[in-house]
């Protein structure tokens, strides 16, 4: 077995877990097969430059990222921006601007264990915010792109943007008050 | 929003989101700071965003590495 093949056998065993990376971003099974396809290419080819240096999973997800963001940007136009969402507000607030629930301080997870668990909560609480919610706020917070830079790839306003975070926020706390924090022991 | 003469709860969590994403205004500040001397709700949701941003950190090192 040469070093080659040796080498694309670890890369092809990185997909499932980029296609699941790639499919958060996206949310669109086709456009993330698409990416995951093309940063392992990139990968396999510069595989020999790479050799030995950071951990490989963590720099074939740097190539990743970086074909999240182009696939958004050609496919800004298909990528749907309408939020379903402009109820949440109203459920969350009264209508003379208080808190409907008092909210709680939340205990941070201590012991490695609930900590795994909440990273699964959180994981399920991304995974159910609509989908325009979710495409921009891990743009966000996981490719850390500015906000500015999110109008530019998307193509959208600033207050667009902005009403969308905020929801895409306010709806996790929603969420993981829900989930975690209301049983977690 | 309106940010004088004060703000309700549900202008500052717009504020207190915001303030994740830019630097806010200092007219902003001031309403924001304004209504967090008298709300005892809103600092645990400051906290609460900060506790989400953290656990999103750690949930994408852990699907990185």
């Amino acid at each position: 077995v040469s070093a080659d093949d040796a080498r694309g056998r670890e890369l092809e065993g990185l997909r499932p877990a980029l296609l699941r990376i790639a499919r958060l971003h996206l949310r669109n099974d086709a456009w993330a097969e698409d990416v995951v396809s093309e940063a392992l290419l990139v990968a396999v080819e510069k595989a020999a430059d790479f050799e030995g240096r950071s951990a490989q999973k963590t720099w074939v997800v740097g190539i990743l990222k970086h074909k999240i963001i182009d696939s958004f940007r050609a496919h800004r136009r298909e990528v749907p921006l309408d939020d379903p969402d402009d109820g949440l507000e109203d459920a969350v607030f009264q209508s003379d601007g208080h808190y409907r629930e008092w909210p709680v301080e939340w205990v941070t997870p201590e012991t490695s264990l609930a900590q795994r668990q909440f990273l699964e909560t959180l994981d399920v609480c991304v995974n159910e915010l609509p989908s325009a919610q979710g495409r921009i706020f891990l743009m966000r917070e996981w490719l850390d792109l500015s906000t500015a830079e999110i109008c530019k790839e998307l193509a959208i306003t600033t207050t667009n943007a902005g009403v969308l975070l905020h929801r895409a926020r306010l709806r996790l706390r929603e969420c993981l008050q829900l989930r975690w924090f209301q049983q977690s022991p | 929003m309106k940010i004088w003469p004060n703000l309700s709860c549900r202008d500052a969590a717009h504020l207190i989101t915001e303030n994740l994403d830019r630097p806010l205004s200092f007219a902003e500040r001031g309403a924001l700071r304004l209504h967090l001397a008298i709300c005892s709700a809103c600092p645990i949701v400051i906290r609460q965003m900060q506790q989400i941003r953290d656990g999103i950190r750690a949930w994408r090192d852990a699907n990185e590495s």
